[in-house]
């Protein structure tokens, strides 16, 4: 489609009715579905009521595929992340809170304030089924309060209350406040920290200690005076056929004990030596790959001195979060759930190979309220800067910035949080410090403002073009995680260039799928929700062929994203990697020397639009739209 | 199994083990003696031999020098040298 036919579609304002939805809406299916969406106005304190469209539900499956319509349908390029006239949509899908393992997630859709362009998120925890059992698929965030306040929803009933005194809590406080606000100890909850309240765009919402993490969603909130949501339903969850549901979950459980047997005992944690192993652990600022200590930081270390208990999702048997504590030390007492992610962004990212230090970095993040990711990103650009003479003391508030310090890693992080010093620059988001200070690309790792997950891309050059490509910026989950398929593939490995186009794509399309379902992706195996799904999960809870579709329903999703994307001005020159990845070699560890030059991934990006049906500058063609029958539900 | 057999023309690799399968050999990794002219089959067998880990395996990834075993034109037949490093651990399944 071409970017000014793409641009004169409107976004019309939504129909508004105070009426409950008719529930013949959703004919079509016989499960699954509530068939309403809460709207939510912030300004005006009402509330209202609407249906599901079936089409658009029979097109995109529910979660992230609705959300994105939404979003479509709602947001138009000139929207300030930050301001009223942005919203936030949260969607359950079809599996979220169904019997069936794991099926804890929703998906949100809103403009991100850290990357300034679309975002899509995806969350466990209980407030999805929560929301789904009190009656709704999807809850809308819009306008702005005149004061602090909360939300609470409670089988279809809203109350606006006053968060005036809740304003600086950290988030796991909030959490409890409403939980006792509802009523209810087993609420779905959410909220957000001081960070949010600060509006430091890279800040989260606590979801039931989940997170909706990446690109500042609770900045959105903060701008909105919202502090957080309590939910509680007492609805049932139809499905088609309750008996097959209960023999799928049966099997699964039974699958997950053997196939998921790793994550039960180690969580993400055991792929911190893995990746470490293949070199591509970033290790001070990606300024190289390999980690001498992380054994140290690795899964065995955690489970051996750290670990304190699992901790398991909403109907998950898996049960891969890993609750940690630092028992001695100066780190004593810091308690929080390392995912392989935070351990590898505050640790090795920054050149600390204590994992107490993780712990505490975590625990901290955990109360401002911001994403360990991003966070960690930003700590290791100040250490760099700081190393390289470009920044001071003054500008570090008095902390020695230096890689390997993991106290100076915990305080540069307050540093953002409370927007101290050159903390107040940095929490702007990476590309509100490009803005302020182009000077310091070479030290900036992110795509589309969003920063680079804990993978170096040198090391998969299938994982350089899920940077690049995903609808999110870096995000190695949205763009899709090739580490696997590079390794086991027959046809190429991870230095190959010729195949990749079609590789990311094919794995892009499996999990835009997977995150419209409502369950986590570590259990997707267990129910052959594959690159080539089969199983008959969702025609026993929705009673609708959807099976068959899935991959279709994926490239919808990822499709109509990149149209909101191109219609926020994303092309090309925005799909390309960082100076760091494209002109440095590696320096050192196992893949010393290796290198991924801008022709290297040009070729690959090149094969990428080509698999995806867009032009050569990253806009989707107009035959692709039908191709896709997006041209059945876009007005 | 063949044995591994020290001689003055032997091939030393390291064969690592990572996450559930260090709990099942007891160890995080060795170093092990094949006759020259050994494949990487034999480091499959060895390994089965000793620890009852099947590889290859869906279950299980078996890598060398950071290219998995079905990546080599040889496969399993693929000559070991001095130096190689193999690594055997659970499927990664990420993000």
């Amino acid at each position: 489609m071409s970017l000014e036919k793409n641009k004169r579609r409107q976004c019309p304002d939504t129909k508004r009715s105070d009426n409950f939805a008719k529930e013949e809406s959703m004919k079509a299916f016989k499960g699954a579905y509530m068939g309403k969406v809460l709207r939510v106005d912030l300004s005006s304190k009402k509330h209202s009521v609407e249906n599901l469209n079936e089409e658009e539900v029979k097109l995109l499956l529910g979660g992230r595929g609705l959300a994105a319509k939404k979003y479509y349908d709602e947001i138009s390029p000139g929207v300030d992340p930050l301001g009223p006239g942005n919203k936030v949509f949260f969607m359950t899908g079809p599996l979220t809170g169904v019997r069936l393992p794991s099926t804890t997630k929703f998906q949100l859709s809103t403009k991100s304030p850290e990357t300034g362009m679309y975002l899509c998120s995806n969350c466990g925890g209980e407030f999805g089924p929560q929301l789904k059992r009190s009656g709704f698929d999807g809850l809308i965030i819009e306008g702005a309060a005149s004061d602090w306040t909360y939300l609470t929803i409670k089988d279809g009933e809203v109350v606006f209350g006053d968060a005036s005194s809740w304003k600086g809590l950290d988030s796991n406080a909030a959490l409890q406040k409403l939980r006792v606000a509802i009523g209810e100890k087993r609420a779905g909850v959410m909220s957000i920290g001081p960070a949010a309240e600060r509006l430091v765009r890279i800040s989260y919402i606590n979801v039931d200690t989940r997170a909706f993490g990446r690109g500042g969603p609770g900045a959105v909130l903060g701008s909105k005076k919202l502090k957080g949501i309590a939910v509680k339903g007492t609805n049932v969850i139809p499905v088609a056929d309750e008996d097959r549901v209960l023999g799928i979950w049966k099997e699964a459980v039974k699958d997950l004990r053997t196939s998921r047997a790793n994550h039960t005992k180690y969580g993400t944690a055991q792929y911190i030596e893995a990746i470490n192993e293949f070199g591509c652990l970033p290790t001070n600022n990606f300024q190289t790959t390999y980690f001498e200590n992380a054994h140290l930081v690795d899964a065995h270390t955690m489970k051996e001195k750290y670990y304190i208990k699992n901790y398991h999702c909403f109907n998950c048997p898996v049960g891969c979060g890993m609750v940690c504590e630092v028992k001695d030390g100066p780190f004593k007492g810091a308690r929080a759930r390392t995912e392989y992610e935070t351990i590898g962004m505050l640790g090795p990212d920054c050149g600390v190979d204590d994992f107490g230090a993780v712990v505490a970095g975590n625990e901290l993040c955990d109360s401002l309220g911001i994403d360990t990711i991003s966070g960690g990103n930003a700590v290791a650009l100040i250490m760099e800067l700081y190393e390289r003479g470009l920044i001071t003391k003054e500008d570090t508030d008095g902390i020695e910035a230096k890689f390997g310090s993991g106290t100076a890693m915990v305080e540069l992080l307050g540093l953002i949080g409370e927007r101290r010093g050159i903390g107040d620059l940095i929490a702007e988001g990476m590309k509100g410090v490009l803005e302020k200070k182009p000077e310091w690309s070479p030290f900036i790792l992110a795509v589309k403002g969003m920063p680079f997950a804990a993978y170096d891309p040198r090391g998969f050059y299938g994982n350089a073009l899920t940077y690049g490509t995903s609808s999110r910026g870096a995000c190695h989950n949205v763009g899709g995680w090739t580490i696997r398929a590079e390794l086991q593939s027959g046809e190429y490995d991870r230095f190959a260039l010729k195949g990749k186009g079609l590789l990311v794509k094919t794995i892009q399309d499996n999990r835009a799928y997977v995150d419209s379902l409502g369950i986590c992706t570590v259990v997707r195996g267990s129910m052959s929700f594959s690159d080539n799904p089969q199983g008959d999960v969702l025609e026993a809870v929705t009673g609708y062929d959807f099976t068959p579709k899935l991959l279709e329903i994926g490239s919808r999703v990822y499709t109509l994203e990149r149209l909101i994307l191109n219609r926020e001005g994303i092309l090309r020159e925005n799909d390309i990697l960082p100076e760091r990845i494209l002109k440095e070699a590696v320096p050192s560890g196992p893949i010393k020397g290796q290198v991924l030059t801008e022709d290297m991934y040009n070729e690959m990006l090149d094969e990428y639009y080509g698999e995806r049906g867009w032009d050569s500058n990253g806009v989707v063609l107009d035959e692709t739209v039908n191709q896709v029958r997006l041209n059945e539900i876009l007005t | 199994m063949k044995t591994a057999q020290k001689n003055t023309s032997a091939i030393t690799v390291t064969v690592k083990y990572l996450s559930v399968l260090r709990d099942k050999t007891g160890i995080r990794q060795e170093e092990v003696s094949f006759p020259e002219k050994s494949v990487l089959g034999e480091v499959a067998e060895l390994v089965h031999g000793r620890y009852g880990i099947k590889v290859p395996d869906p279950l299980v990834m078996f890598v060398l020098n950071g290219r998995g075993w079905n990546q080599y034109p040889e496969r399993l037949a693929t000559p070991l040298k001095n130096g190689d490093i193999i690594l055997i651990f659970p499927p990664v399944s990420g993000g």
